[in-house]
């Protein structure tokens, strides 16, 4: 699927904040230590995750990604109530239905929002779910969408596994979209999807029991975060750069035109992988995977955050963001950021 | 084979049964742990940490990857060298 975004339209769509929340427990590889049979040292030198994010007891989905739409709030100068569409993308919601989005909406105070929820595979949702909420800012049918990127994959775990523990965070992060000056904003968009992966990284429905057979069960019940990590790491570092040198082929730029590459945290190994194929130097992204595990789909929208709480994003630069993992499914887009200056004053409907 | 590396062994097959629920029977010196138990990474550093709460002896990753199949592993945790 192809986006090529702004044509024939007289405005852009554009990230005009990127909110953020991370819970206050921390998980450290040493503490991993005393749960499970693995190393710091091994998780590090194989993972690159140092520490991650763990939700409190009580704290769920909804209120990590309630936290985020908040803090996207405050940053862009609104209140909830001026939002008129909250897509909240998950794969770990509260209940299954409704959706997530309806908690987020009533406990962030968003009276009058439309909401849904969108699972596109958890980690590509940082790509996939903004698509989303992009074409409704395209369209014309809502002024002021926030894209809500919220899980608690720390919940799908059975703590004997050590696979999925090592790798995976709590967090969520919002979009805030809105119209924008034409030519800013998101542009080329691209969405794929391989299900010859389907079983390498999800969450499996299944019966678990200890050794003395008593039944387990993770915080979704009989569900089961699960993963084959040479199979991601096959797929991620031997498809991913193809299919970001196709985007960038559509929209006739080359990897030296990028100024920031926001790639999902999947594997510090992985994103040097990646980097490396693109040939493109370390410093030309951001990494935070090693303070926050995959945070799944809010990785990406977290790493752009981070950026901009460095000083590394500007207005007119062009950004890469590229999020991958279950299904297989990937989603990059390029995104030429904007300043204050490129949003006009938004009256949402009523 | 002598009596103490009957016993080293012997552990390790446990070991591999609480990790990842390899039968004793399949375990011989010359099992691979990848190729012929099948073991990922992951359950390889799990082995491993087992086997320093068992036997406190600390096995570096740079010398567990060295340590490709049970009998190269019981020669290290007797003889505490990478055998060559």
């Amino acid at each position: 699927m192809n986006n090529s975004g702004t044509e024939e339209r007289p405005w852009g769509v554009g990230i005009r904040a990127v909110g953020r929340y991370l819970p206050e427990k921390n998980l450290s590889n040493s503490d991993l230590e005393e749960i499970l049979l693995t190393r710091d040292d091994w998780i590090r030198a194989n993972i690159g995750v140092e520490n991650r994010r763990m939700a409190a007891e009580g704290e769920w989905t909804s209120d990590l990604g309630t936290a985020a739409l908040l803090d996207a709030c405050d940053r862009a100068g609104i209140i909830p109530a001026d939002v008129d569409l909250i897509v909240c993308g998950t794969y770990t919601p509260d209940n299954m239905t409704p959706p997530t989005a309806m908690l987020v909406i009533r406990k962030a105070g968003a009276s009058g929002a439309t909401g849904f929820d969108i699972n596109s595979g958890a980690c590509p949702g940082g790509v996939f779910a903004l698509d989303v909420g992009a074409k409704y800012i395209a369209t014309g049918q809502f002024r002021r969408v926030a894209v809500v990127m919220a899980d608690v994959s720390t919940r799908t775990m059975d703590w004997k596994d050590p696979g999925p523990a090592v790798i995976f965070g709590d967090g969520a992060a919002c979009y805030l979209l809105e119209r924008c000056t034409p030519g800013r904003g998101i542009g080329t968009t691209l969405l794929r999807s391989d299900p010859s992966g389907y079983e390498s990284v999800w969450v499996a429905r299944e019966k678990r029991h200890r050794r003395d057979g008593t039944p387990m069960s993770s915080g979704f019940g009989d569900n089961f975060g699960a993963l084959d990590g040479k199979a991601v790491h096959a797929f991620a570092v031997g498809r991913v750069p193809g299919f970001i040198k196709e985007l960038l082929d559509t929209a006739g730029r080359t990897a030296d035109d990028i100024d920031l590459f926001a790639l999902h945290q999947a594997n510090l190994y992985i994103l040097q992988g990646i980097m490396r194929e693109l040939g493109v130097p370390m410093d030309r992204t951001v990494i935070n995977i090693q303070k926050y595990g995959n945070t799944s789909g809010a990785s990406v929208p977290l790493v752009l955050r981070e950026a901009e709480d460095l000083g590394r994003l500007s207005p007119g630069d062009q950004v890469l963001l590229t999020a991958f993992g279950s299904g297989f499914s990937m989603g990059a887009a390029l995104v030429r950021w904007c300043g204050p200056e490129d949003f006009a004053p938004v009256a949402v409907a009523s | 084979m002598s009596t103490v590396q009957s016993d080293t062994l012997q552990v390790l097959k446990e070991i591999l049964d609480e990790v990842a629920e390899v039968p004793a029977d399949q375990v011989t010196l010359e099992s691979s742990f990848v190729d012929d138990l099948e073991l990922d990474s992951l359950s390889i550093v799990s082995v491993f940490v087992l086997v320093q709460r068992r036997f406190g002896v600390e096995v570096p990753n740079e010398v567990f990857d060295r340590l490709s199949t049970v009998g190269r592993a019981v020669a290290y945790l007797e003889h505490g060298a990478i055998p060559e």
